[in-house]
């Protein structure tokens, strides 16, 4: 069966220490695009749906505030796993969300965090890609 | 080519099982087609909502700048007539999923589903060039999910409400993403989140959450509703956000 190529793009995050789950979410619709796990059990749809609540919850709170500036990531740290958000645009107008899910005996938060970013920023100069250029104020 | 009166999320079950290739069209103002690839749906359009090049010829911000590469892609034309750089790119497989998504949404939502006559044709292939297909149940699990979302809103906005922007906004300040702000640029008294999702070139699903979440904002009302924020009066009671999450677990 081929590869999604939103699956592929998960491979890379694979890589980090811990890793339970990844996937890629569009952030408008809440819409699964891609997914990659370990762990067959876990319930991606529900961590994927939580994960897109989280971001619309915090682009209201963005939105009242006018914090000039929009969600770049959330942590969020449960008893035995870390759930990583990023805001992900992979080309232009794409809004999308890395959901990341690492086991915490195994994972470095740090480590993970700055993997996750590098993963990010290194679509900001491929051809098919652009830096996330959503805010504006009213 | 034959016809049949079968539901038709019945008949897509069958076809998929039996790992047809071709067309099934749906006639009618509710109409459209669902192309499958060996029993897998690569691509759905309906008459109700915006196909895929549209969205790419638009700047979501800037009404009247086209993208060259969605111009492209825009001419439409038999499968292979879509510049492979564009069908290999992210951006255009997106499109043609959430395209593919909101109209399967439209189709297996519209009623009386069992009248529509539908008719399978075992050629046919989307305009779309090559594009990775979806499962049938992957497709049904998201138009249920869908539909679970729509059904929050419908308490108050549907794909078909007429909202316009609020004259009066409380806040000194307020921030929205570049899609909430093309959608407030372009409404007008009377507009609809499917008129905006046409005039934007995006789905009309999402575009009717992004509107949930403007209303959410305080930004736009439903035509009709009391204005959630009229000066000098104490705020009225804010909307529900959508959950995503609840739309899975209830």
């Amino acid at each position: 069966m081929p590869v999604s190529p939103f699956d592929s793009l998960l491979a890379e995050v694979r890589q980090i220490d811990g890793f339970v789950l990844g996937c890629l979410i569009d952030a408008s619709t809440g819409m699964v695009l891609g997914s990659v796990q370990e762990q067959e059990e876990a319930r991606l749809p529900v961590a994927a749906a939580g994960a897109a609540d989280v971001a619309r919850v915090i682009s209201l709170m963005t939105g009242e505030l006018a914090a000039n500036g929009g969600l770049e990531d959330a942590i969020i740290t449960l008893t035995g796993h870390y759930h990583l958000i990023r805001q992900f645009s992979p080309a232009p107008r794409l809004r999308f969300l890395l959901l990341v899910v690492l086991d915490r005996s195994r994972a470095n938060l740090a480590m993970a965090h700055r993997e996750l970013r590098d993963f990010d920023m290194s679509f900001a100069g491929r051809a098919d890609s652009g830096l996330p250029r959503h805010y504006q104020s009213v | 080519m034959y016809f049949n009166r079968d539901p038709l999320v019945v008949r897509l079950g069958k076809l998929a099982d039996s790992g047809q290739t071709g067309v099934l069209r749906l006639p009618g103002d509710l109409g459209g087609a669902i192309y499958l690839s060996e029993g897998d749906v690569v691509f759905a359009e309906s008459k109700r909502t915006p196909g895929p090049a549209s969205g790419l010829a638009r700047q979501p911000g800037r009404p009247h700048e086209a993208d060259p590469a969605g111009s492209r892609a825009n001419r439409g034309g038999p499968a292979d007539a879509v510049d492979p750089e564009i069908a290999g790119s992210l951006a255009w497989r997106f499109a043609v999923r959430e395209a593919t998504v909101d109209a399967a949404l439209e189709l297996l939502s519209s009623r009386p589903r069992h009248a529509l006559l539908q008719r399978f044709r075992e050629s046919g292939t989307p305009t779309v060039g090559t594009v990775g297909g979806m499962s049938l149940p992957a497709l049904l699990t998201e138009v249920n999910r869908r539909q679970e979302i729509v059904k929050q809103m419908s308490i108050s906005l549907t794909a078909d409400t007429a909202v316009l922007r609020n004259p009066h906004i409380d806040s000194p300040e307020l921030q929205v993403s570049e899609l909430q702000w093309a959608l407030l640029i372009r409404m007008r008294d009377r507009s609809t989140p499917r008129d905006l999702a046409w005039e934007l070139g995006h789905s009309v699903f999402g575009t009717t959450v992004e509107v949930s979440q403007l209303i959410a904002l305080g930004l736009v009302s439903v035509v009709g509703a009391p204005s959630p924020r009229e000066p000098g009066e104490p705020s009225g009671p804010r909307r529900d956000t959508v959950s995503f999450l609840r739309a899975l677990i209830g």
